[in-house]
């Protein structure tokens, strides 16, 4: 996710290229499936394109984790401890709110959701590393 | 309650139940030794990262208070108290993931890493797709955050259950 890892034979650049990749290549998706005029199997297939970019990401991310040092995993995990609760009380409070009351999906929707979470994770990182600065 | 018993229940039975009859073959076809039981010990015992438990406690007391709300012939009362059922549940999990977190030794703490690092990024995937199916097929159903809340418990009890049997000894490991 960060990029930041300690991975032999530059594997933090690896990770971080395929998480540039990731991220042009959804936004090239976002732009073709604003087209509406399309039809529907290109709009399913730049759906579809970001997805083995992604699961290269997570791969990366999760064999990242194992060439890590004790110190670093610690830190990763601090940060992922902070990330997910906090994205399960966001998630858990907009559900308790969309029952409560009509939330506009131009609001609030997953759209939004996902892209506080990577938020969350990167403020957990930033914890972490300064708790032992 | 149909698109529990029909959707929910099916996609989170079916892949435990073709894993254990996958299992239960392997364990046939490579009988563990002993000495390879006593070293899986730890990582069979239920109580060792118990964390792992109550993301699907969660998952079914939410899914239960819900569908119990769905009742007409409910109190009022009683179904704000029913949405408060589900919190519990949480701050279950919560006590016992931060207890692990802050106890647990460095094995431990391995295994609960890895089931974040499966989890968190898992979710986000699980959202993505969500949100470019709304923008093909808009539908009021895709975008719910309660569907959100049963799979976000369950992907770090999948995590979890991954990393852990990636530690066990298999028969590769024999001398």
């Amino acid at each position: 996710m960060s990029g930041k890892t300690s991975a032999p034979g530059g594997g933090g650049g690896k990770l971080l290229a395929v998480a540039l990749l990731f991220v042009v290549i959804y936004f090239a998706a976002r732009v073709v499936l604003e087209a509406t005029m399309l039809p529907p199997w290109v709009r399913v297939s730049a759906a579809v394109v970001p997805v083995p970019v992604f699961v290269m990401l997570v791969v990366g991310f999760y064999r990242a984790i194992g060439c890590l040092d004790e110190f670093q995993r610690l830190i990763q995990l601090k940060a992922l401890a902070f990330a997910f609760p906090a994205s399960w009380v966001l998630i858990s409070t907009l559900g308790l709110l969309e029952k409560a009351i009509r939330l506009p999906p131009e609001d609030l929707s997953y759209r939004h959701v996902w892209a506080m979470m990577p938020i969350f994770y990167f403020l957990g990182l930033w914890l972490a590393q300064r708790r032992y600065r | 309650m149909k698109s529990v018993l029909l959707v929910m229940l099916p996609s989170v039975l079916i892949p435990a139940v073709l894993v254990f009859i996958w299992a239960t073959v392997q364990r046939r076809k490579h009988p563990p030794s002993k000495e390879a039981l006593e070293s899986a010990a730890l990582l069979l015992d239920r109580r060792w990262l118990s964390s792992g438990l109550a993301p699907v406690t969660f998952t079914g007391v939410h899914e239960g208070a819900y569908s119990v709300r769905k009742l007409a012939l409910l109190h009022g009362m009683l179904k704000i108290a029913l949405l408060t059922v589900p919190v519990l549940a949480f701050a279950w999990f919560m006590y016992t993931f931060t207890r692990e977190l802050r106890k647990g030794d460095e094995f431990a703490r391995r295994v609960q890493l890895e089931a974040l690092s499966f989890a968190f990024p898992a979710i986000l995937f699980w959202m993505m797709g969500m949100w470019l199916m709304d923008e093909i097929w808009p539908t009021p159903h895709h975008g719910t955050f309660s569907g959100a809340l049963v799979f976000l418990p369950l992907m770090y009890c999948v995590g979890l259950f991954a990393a852990k049997g990636r530690y066990l000894p298999t028969h590769k490991d024999r001398p």
